[in-house]
C-alpha cells in the first residue's frame, strides 16, 4: 500500500514538475523576431482540407512563394471538420506562431479565436468564406462562375432539344456552407436565369466520397430519370456520377452537343478536362479554382499585413477568381496553358 | 500470518506497478513532444491541452465505470452532438447558458435512460444498442439544425464562457475537470455503485444472484454517462461558439481508446477512473505534439492505430506480469 | 453424441431465423414497392443488388469471423488501402506511380492487404490483443497507408486503360463483374460454411473455445486463417471499387465496417459467437440497402436516414428475438 502511495506521488510529482516546467517556459518563449522584414518568421495555415488535389497544388504554390519571403509555413490539416479547424486555430495562437491564414467552413465558430490571436497582436487573415471580424479577407468570386455554368448548361440543352423542360439533379455538399453558397444555390440561379421554369430532381447528398457519390448518383438516375442537368459539386461527385450514367447507358453527346444530359462538374480536374474536351461525352461544363494566383495572393496579403502594409484590423478585400470552363467556348489549347500555369504538370489531355 | 503478510505486499507492489506505469508512457509523451518542439511545454499549450481534453475527459470517466461493468456506450458521440446543438438553440432562444446546460445535462439523462432500455430493459447487446443510438441520435443532431446546414447559430455572449473564457490564464473548463475527477474518483472507491460496477463486470451471473439488481445497477451508469455526455457536449459547443451537428464523429472512439489505453479491461471485471484520466491526457497529447511537431494529419493514423495497439498489448503484458 | 446434438439444434435454429429474416425482406420489399413506384422496376432491382455487391462480398469472411467469436473492424481502412496501392502501382512514373503492369500491381495491392489481415491474426491470436481494439488499430494503419499512397487524395491520372476492367466489363448485359464476384463469393462461402469441416469448426470455436481446442481444433490456425482471407477478399473489394470509380481513393469503404457489423446482426449472427450464417448476412445488407435506396428517391432530408435505419435495426432485432421466443414456447409445449 505504502510504495503504492509513493508511486502515485512520484508520479504526480513528474507531472507537477512538468506543469512548472511549463509554465516557466512559456516566459522565454513568445519574444524572437521583430525588426523589418518577415525572414525566418512562422506563418500557421489552416486549410479547410487536405485531402483534394486543388488544396494540395495550392500549398505546394503557396510554399513556393513563402520560401521567396523566407517565410516558413506550419500547416494543419482542417480535415473538413470544424471541431479540428477550432482546435488548430487555438493550437496555433497557443504555440505563438507569428501570423495565421485560416480557411474555415464555418465563421461563427471561429470569431473568439480571430479575436484571441488577434489580442496576443498574431496578424490573422482569412481566405474564401468570410469571417464577421475585422481582418483582411482574400476573397474566391466563385459563386460568379457557378452562375455562368448554370447559364451554359441551360442554354446548351435548350439550344440542342428545344423545347423540353430542364429538370436538374445534384450530388450535393448537403452540410456544406459554403459549397451551397457559392457553387450549388448560384449553379441552379443560373439555370432558372435562362429557364425559369426548370424544375428540381433531385440533390442527394454525396456523403464525401467518391464511392458514396457514386451510390447517390445511381439513385438520383433511378429516381428522377428525367434529369437532363447534373452538377457535381465537386470533381469527386461529377467524376462519380459519369460511371453512374455510362452504366444507365447515358453520357452521350453528338459532336459536343449533348444527348442524353449534360454533366457539370468542378475544379478542372486532369481527369474532368479529358472528358470535357471529348466530343462524345456529355461532360461539357466545369470551373476552376486557381491554386497559383489564389497561393500567391494569399501570400502576398499575408506578408503585407505582417509588415504593417495592410492594417490587419481592417476588412480589405482581396478579390481572386475562378475559371469556367465549357465545351463550346473554351479551346483545348487555352485549358492546356492554364492547367500548365496553374498545376505546374503536364496534362494528360 | 507472516507468509500471508509478505504476499499481501508483494501484491500491492505489482498493483502499484499496474497503476502507475501509465503515468510513465504520458511523461516519455511529453518529454519527447517537448524535445521536439520547446513550445509545447508552455503555459499557454497546457491551458490549450486542459481545454482541449476536458469535454473527453468528462465523458471517459463515468464511461469506464459503465466498462467496468461490462457494458459499452458508442453513442456518446452523438449525445455529445446533440447536447452541443439544443445548448445553442436555447441559448438562441435567449436562455441564460448555465440554465441550458442544466436542461441539456436532464436530456443527456434522459437519453441515458433509452440506453439504458435498450440494455438492461430489453436486453439488446450494448455494443450494438448503443451503435444504433449513435446512429438515430446523430439525424436527429443534423434535423434539429434544420434543413441546409448542420450547425445552429446566434447564440448569446455567455455561451462560450464554460468552453473558452479565461480566468487568470486558467481555462475555465479546468473547474469541470476538477470537479468530473473529483466526483467519479470517488464514486469508482467509495460508492456502493463503484463497487458494485467492479462485481457485475467480473461476474453478472454471481452478482445477481448475490442479491445485486444488476439490471438497475447498470440503468444508473448509463443515465450516469447520458449526464455527463451532456455536459461535455455543452463544453464542446462552447468551446465553438456554435451548436455543430458534426463535433461528434470519432468522439465515442476516442472515449474507448482513452478507456483503454488507461488498461481498464474490454470485457470488464477490472479497470480504473484514474488510469483513464491518463489514458484522456496521453491521447491529447498525442494528438497536440504531433500537430505541433508537424507530423501531417495522413501519418497520424498511422501513429495512432500504433499506439492503440502497442498501449493495449503492453497492458496485457504488465498484467500478465502481475499475476504471474 | 452430445456435440452433435446440440450442433443439430444449432443448425435448425439457424435456418429457422434465416427464415424469419427472409420473411422480414419480403416485408420491406413490399412495402418499399408500394410507397415508392420507382423502387420496383428492373433497372432499379438491378441498381440495389449493384451497389450492395461489393458490402456483400466483404461481410461474408467478416460473418465468419464473428461467428468465431472475433470482429474485424479494420476492412474499411483495408478496402481504401487496396484501391489506392493498385492505382499506385500500376500508375505512369510520370504521374508519380510505380508504372508497372496492371495484373502486378493488383497482385502487389492483394499481398499488402493480404498481409494486414494476417497482421490481425498475428495480433489477436499471438498476442492476444483484444479483436475489436487490434482491427480498430489496424484500420487506423491501413487507412493511413491509402492517405499517404494517395497523397490524401486520390491517384487518377496516367491510369492504364485496362484499370477500368474491373468495374466496367458487363456480362449479358444485365450482371456487373462485381454482382458475378457476389454470387461467387456466396456460393463458396455458404458452401465452406454448410458443406465442410473448416465451417463446421468455426462453429465449435465460436460456441466453446476451450472445448474446441481441447476436442483437437487448432483455433490459432483456423481464426488466422479467416483473417488472412478477410484481408484478401477486402483488398479485393478496394480494388473493384476503384476500378468502377476509375480512381484510387484514399477515403473509399468509410464506415463499410459500421454497414458490415449492422447487417451481420440484422442477418442473425451473434456478437458472441457460435451462431450465424452467410445467407443471413446478405439477407442483412438487402434489407438496409433497399431501404436506404427508397430513401435517396424520395430526395429525404439526410437527417432522416439515420433515424429511420436505426429504427429498422432496433425493430429487427427485437423481431429475432420475437421469433426465435415463439421457437423456445413451441419447444417448451412439446417437451
Amino acid at each position: 500500500m505504502k510504495t503504492k502511495k509513493k508511486a502515485l506521488i512520484a508520479a504526480l510529482l513528474c507531472i507537477v514538475l512538468a506543469a512548472g516546467a511549463a509554465f516557466g517556459a512559456c516566459g522565454g518563449g513568445g519574444g524572437g523576431g521583430g525588426g523589418g522584414g518577415v525572414e525566418g518568421k512562422v506563418v500557421g495555415v489552416i486549410p479547410i482540407t487536405l485531402s483534394n488535389g486543388f488544396h494540395q497544388a495550392e500549398k505546394v504554390w503557396r510554399e513556393t512563394f513563402a520560401a521567396e519571403y523566407g517565410l516558413t509555413l506550419k500547416y494543419l490539416d482542417g480535415e473538413f471538420d470544424q471541431t479540428i479547424i477550432v482546435n488548430n486555430l487555438d493550437q496555433l495562437i497557443a504555440e505563438g506562431v507569428d501570423g495565421i491564414i485560416l480557411h474555415t467552413a464555418e465563421v461563427d465558430s471561429v470569431i473568439a479565436g480571430v479575436n484571441e490571436a488577434r489580442a496576443q497582436g498574431i496578424p490573422i487573415i482569412h481566405y474564401y468564406l468570410e469571417v464577421p471580424n475585422e481582418i483582411p479577407f482574400v476573397a474566391i468570386n466563385e459563386a460568379e462562375a457557378a452562375f455562368v455554368m448554370g447559364q451554359v448548361a441551360a442554354e446548351k440543352w435548350l439550344e440542342a432539344h428545344p423545347g423540353t423542360q430542364i429538370v436538374y439533379s445534384v450530388v450535393d455538399y448537403i452540410d456544406n456552407a459554403s459549397v451551397q453558397m457559392m457553387r450549388t444555390q448560384p449553379f441552379i440561379a443560373g439555370i432558372l436565369d435562362v429557364a425559369p421554369d426548370a424544375r428540381q430532381g433531385l440533390i442527394i447528398d454525396g456523403g464525401g466520397t467518391r464511392d458514396s457519390g457514386y451510390r447517390a448518383a445511381q439513385d438520383i438516375i433511378q429516381g428522377a430519370p428525367d434529369t437532363n442537368i447534373f452538377y457535381g459539386a465537386s470533381s469527386d461527385y461529377s467524376l462519380a456520377i459519369w460511371p453512374a450514367l455510362q452504366e444507365a447507358g447515358r453520357g452521350k453527346a453528338v459532336n459536343g452537343m449533348p444527348d442524353t444530359e449534360i454533366l457539370v462538374g468542378t475544379d478542372a480536374t486532369g481527369e474532368e478536362m479529358k472528358l470535357l474536351f471529348d466530343p462524345t461525352s456529355s461532360f461539357k461544363v466545369t470551373m476552376g479554382l486557381t491554386p497559383k494566383d489564389n497561393g500567391k495572393k494569399i501570400i502576398d496579403t499575408m506578408v503585407a499585413v505582417m509588415l504593417g502594409d495592410i492594417d490587419p484590423d481592417t476588412k480589405v478585400t482581396i478579390d481572386t477568381y475562378d475559371k469556367e470552363f465549357d465545351f463550346w467556348n473554351t479551346t483545348i489549347e487555352e485549358a492546356r496553358e492554364w492547367y500548365i500555369e496553374q498545376y505546374g504538370m503536364e496534362p494528360d489531355f | 500470518m507472516n507468509k500471508l503478510n509478505i504476499n499481501l505486499k508483494e501484491v500491492s507492489w505489482r498493483s502499484a506497478v499496474k497503476n502507475v506505469y501509465v503515468f510513465g508512457i504520458l511523461a516519455i509523451f511529453i518529454i519527447v513532444f517537448t524535445a521536439i518542439s520547446p513550445r509545447f511545454i508552455g503555459g499557454p499549450s497546457l491551458a490549450y491541452i486542459i481545454q482541449n481534453a476536458a469535454p473527453l475527459l468528462v465523458v471517459a470517466l463515468p464511461a469506464t465505470l459503465l466498462m467496468i461493468s461490462g457494458n459499452i456506450d458508442l453513442s456518446v458521440g452523438s449525445i455529445v452532438a446533440c447536447a452541443g446543438v439544443i445548448m445553442a438553440m436555447l441559448s438562441r432562444e435567449g436562455m441564460a447558458a448555465w440554465l441550458a446546460v442544466l436542461i441539456v445535462a436532464v436530456i443527456g439523462m434522459g437519453v441515458g435512460w433509452i440506453n439504458g432500455l435498450l440494455v438492461s430493459g430489453l436486453k439488446i447487446n450494448s455494443v450494438i444498442a448503443t451503435l444504433v443510438m449513435n446512429y438515430v441520435l446523430l439525424g436527429v443532431a443534423k434535423m434539429l439544425c434544420g434543413d441546409t446546414i448542420p450547425y445552429v447559430k446566434g447564440v448569446q455572449d455567455d455561451f462560450s464562457f464554460i468552453g473558452r473564457s479565461k480566468i487568470e490564464g486558467w481555462p475555465v473548463a479546468i473547474f469541470f475537470v476538477i470537479a468530473a475527477i473529483a466526483i467519479f474518483v470517488i464514486l469508482q472507491k467509495k460508492s456502493a455503485l463503484g463497487k458494485y460496477s467492479f462485481a457485475i463486470g467480473g461476474n453478472r451471473d454471481a452478482s445477481t444472484l448475490a442479491g445485486l439488481n444488476t439490471g438497475r445497477m447498470v440503468w444508473i451508469l448509463y443515465l450516469i454517462v447520458g449526464i455527463a455526455a451532456g455536459i461535455g457536449g455543452c463544453l464542446m459547443a462552447s468551446n465553438q461558439g456554435i451548436g455543430n451537428a458534426l463535433s461528434g464523429s470519432g468522439f465515442e472512439l476516442d472515449v474507448i481508446i482513452a478507456i483503454l489505453i488507461g488498461g481498464t479491461s474490454w470485457a470488464g471485471g477490472e479497470g480504473s477512473v484514474v488510469r483513464t484520466i491518463v489514458g484522456v491526457f496521453i491521447l491529447t497529447v498525442l494528438t497536440i505534439g504531433l500537430n505541433m511537431a508537424g507530423v501531417p494529419s495522413f501519418y497520424q493514423f498511422i501513429v495512432k492505430g500504433g499506439v492503440l495497439i502497442a498501449a493495449v498489448y503492453l497492458d496485457k503484458i504488465v498484467k500478465e506480469k502481475i499475476s504471474a | 453424441m452430445d456435440r452433435v446434438r446440440t450442433r443439430g439444434v444449432q443448425f435448425s435454429d439457424q435456418a429457422q431465423l434465416t427464415l424469419w429474416m427472409l420473411g422480414l425482406l419480403v416485408v420491406v420489399f413490399v412495402v418499399l414497392s408500394i410507397v415508392q413506384p420507382a423502387f420496383l422496376t428492373q433497372g432499379n432491382l438491378r441498381n440495389v443488388i449493384n451497389q450492395n455487391s461489393v458490402l456483400i462480398i466483404v461481410s461474408l469472411p467478416v460473418t465468419m469471423l464473428m461467428i468465431t467469436g472475433n470482429f474485424d473492424l479494420s476492412i474499411g481502412g483495408v478496402i481504401g488501402m487496396g484501391g489506392v496501392l493498385a492505382a499506385w502501382f500500376c500508375q505512369s512514373v510520370v504521374q508519380g506511380g510505380a508504372g508497372l503492369p496492371y495484373w502486378v500491381a493488383v497482385i502487389l495491392a492483394l499481398l499488402a492487404t493480404t498481409a494486414i489481415g494476417w497482421l490481425n491474426g498475428f495480433l489477436v491470436t499471438r498476442l492476444g490483443v483484444a479483436s475489436v481494439i487490434a482491427t480498430l488499430g489496424t484500420m487506423s494503419i491501413a487507412r493511413g497507408i491509402a492517405y499517404i499512397g494517395a497523397s490524401g487524395s486520390m491517384v487518377e491520372l496516367g491510369l492504364p486503360r485496362v484499370f477500368r476492367f474491373f468495374g466496367t466489363t458487363e456480362i449479358a448485359g444485365f450482371f456487373s463483374l462485381s454482382m458475378i464476384f457476389m454470387i461467387v463469393a456466396i456460393l463458396v462461402f455458404f458452401f465452406i460454411q454448410s458443406q465442410t469441416v473448416f465451417g463446421q469448426k468455426i462453429y465449435l470455436i465460436g460456441a466453446n473455445m476451450k472445448a474446441a481446442q481441447l476436442s483437437g481444433v487448432s483455433v490459432r490456425k483456423q481464426i488466422n486463417t479467416l483473417y488472412i482471407v478477410s484481408g484478401f477478399v477486402s483488398g479485393f473489394a478496394g480494388i473493384l471499387l476503384a476500378s468502377r470509380l476509375g480512381a484510387g481513393d484514399c477515403k473509399v469503404g468509410l464506415e463499410y465496417e459500421f454497414n458490415a457489423v449492422v447487417a451481420i446482426i440484422l442477418g442473425g449472427t451473434s456478437l458472441y459467437g457460435g451462431r450465424g450464417s452467410v445467407i443471413g448476412t446478405v439477407i442483412g445488407v438487402f434489407i438496409i440497402g433497399m431501404i436506404a435506396n427508397t430513401l435517396n428517391m424520395f430526395g429525404a432530408n439526410t437527417a432522416w436516414q439515420p433515424i429511420i435505419k436505426g429504427l429498422v435495426i432496433v425493430g429487427a432485432i427485437l423481431f429475432q428475438r420475437y421469433a426465435m421466443g415463439l421457437k423456445d414456447r413451441r419447444k417448451l409445449r412439446l417437451e
